[in-house]
């Protein structure tokens, strides 16, 4: 009795001719709010438990030097070298978001990017700016800026030689996130090249004096900084239990919606439903909506 | 209906959702623009549906509760997984 009782969980009626029980309407919509309710929990969870989900991370400033020369050299533009003094406003400007609490280029004070740039002495003559947070690896970070048009021309811009680098663990807006400062530069020191665009929010030129050309390099070439290896930070990473749980929800739908099919075919059930091969097709959509165009992460 | 029609019906089904794919991909770093196109990705399938359903003259409440609340699914599971990624 009970097995016959499963058996119409998961399988079409014959008798009745209606769907299995766990695809009537009723029960799907009641995935819908199992589904609101997972989202609230996470959402709730970091103003009760702070720290308990995160935004897991591997990523490392060689590796960013790394992939973004790579790109540049792809380019055909000549790689940068890293500076301590932007690697030191990265840094400064990463430990701001997080005390302030925002993720945006311009803090809520009004404070800029440029600011923590020149509070190192550093005088630029062209400067930008890349953000990037809730990153798992290096090469998504640099692969997810040059994907995005305003961040391709800061990164494989000729315009600058510099960059230095933050890669922060904090908690921002309750996660437990790793932030990633990308700060460009050249200073008026360094060879002048021409063309200039007009700024945006992440990138920035002072034309006021005109650039000299100084052959002598005012900065060190090789890397300046040694920043340690960020730890991972701990506790449930959300990005993979979202995407694992969502991803698995809606192949169980389809896999019931595909025996629903298989079985009313085998057995002759005519039901008056709607059509479960469209219902797959639509599914289908769905979960690769979910597993290959949200990449982990953010940036600005 | 006819086994011409039906697979026209299909056609239309499976552009209309590739275009909504696509969008979604486009606006990979964009999640209100990534919401839209989930938005009218969902609006799209239940309205196949229903208009399906209608030509098919096999539509009844039942049929239409059932595009209906799949689409409302995906749509959360889109909803989820924009805001928390």
């Amino acid at each position: 009795m009970h097995i016959k009782r499963l058996k119409h969980h998961i399988l079409p009626h014959p008798i009745h001719k209606k769907r299995a029980t766990l695809l009537q309407s009723k029960a799907v919509l009641l995935y819908s709010l199992t589904l609101l309710t997972f989202f609230t929990f996470f959402k709730e969870i970091p103003a009760v438990l702070p720290g308990v989900l995160s935004y897991a991370s591997n990523i490392n400033i060689s590796d960013l030097l790394k992939y973004t020369n790579n790109k540049r050299s792809t380019a055909g533009v000549s790689g940068l070298t890293i500076n301590s003094k932007l690697t030191t406003a990265a840094q400064k400007k990463a430990e701001y978001m997080f005390k302030h609490n925002y993720w945006a280029h311009v803090a809520p004070d009004g404070t800029d990017p440029w600011s923590f740039i020149v509070g190192q002495d550093y005088d630029y003559l062209y400067a930008g700016e890349n953000l990037a947070k809730n990153f798992g690896a290096s090469k998504d970070v640099v692969d997810a800026w040059y994907k995005s048009p305003s961040h391709r021309e800061n990164l494989i811009s000729d315009k600058y030689t510099d960059v230095g680098f933050a890669v922060i663990n904090g908690v921002l807006d309750d996660y437990e996130t790793t932030l990633v400062i990308q700060m460009f530069g050249k200073t008026r020191g360094a060879p002048a090249q021409v063309a200039v665009k007009g700024a945006d929010q992440n990138a920035v030129t002072r034309p006021a004096t005109a650039p000299t050309v100084n052959t002598t390099p005012t900065e060190k070439t090789a890397p300046a900084i040694q920043v340690p290896p960020q730890p991972s930070p701990h506790g449930v990473n959300v990005y993979s239990t979202t995407k694992t749980f969502l991803v698995s929800f809606a192949s169980l739908v389809f896999i019931l919606f595909a025996l629903d099919m298989w079985y009313s075919r085998k057995h002759a059930i005519l039901k008056f439903t709607g059509h479960s091969f469209a219902h797959m097709l639509f599914l289908i959509f769905a979960i690769s909506a979910v597993y290959f165009s949200l990449g982990p992460g953010r940036i600005i | 209906m006819d086994r011409s029609s039906h697979l026209y019906h299909y056609l239309i089904l499976a552009f209309g959702l590739l275009s909504s794919f696509f969008f979604f991909l486009y606006f990979y770093q964009n999640p209100t623009y990534q919401m839209v196109s989930a938005f009218f990705g969902c609006v799209f399938y239940s309205s196949w549906g229903i208009i399906h359903g209608l030509l098919e003259q096999r539509l009844n409440r039942h049929v239409m509760f059932e595009y209906i609340s799949l689409s409302l699914f995906v749509f959360a599971m889109l909803f989820v997984s924009i805001s928390l990624i």
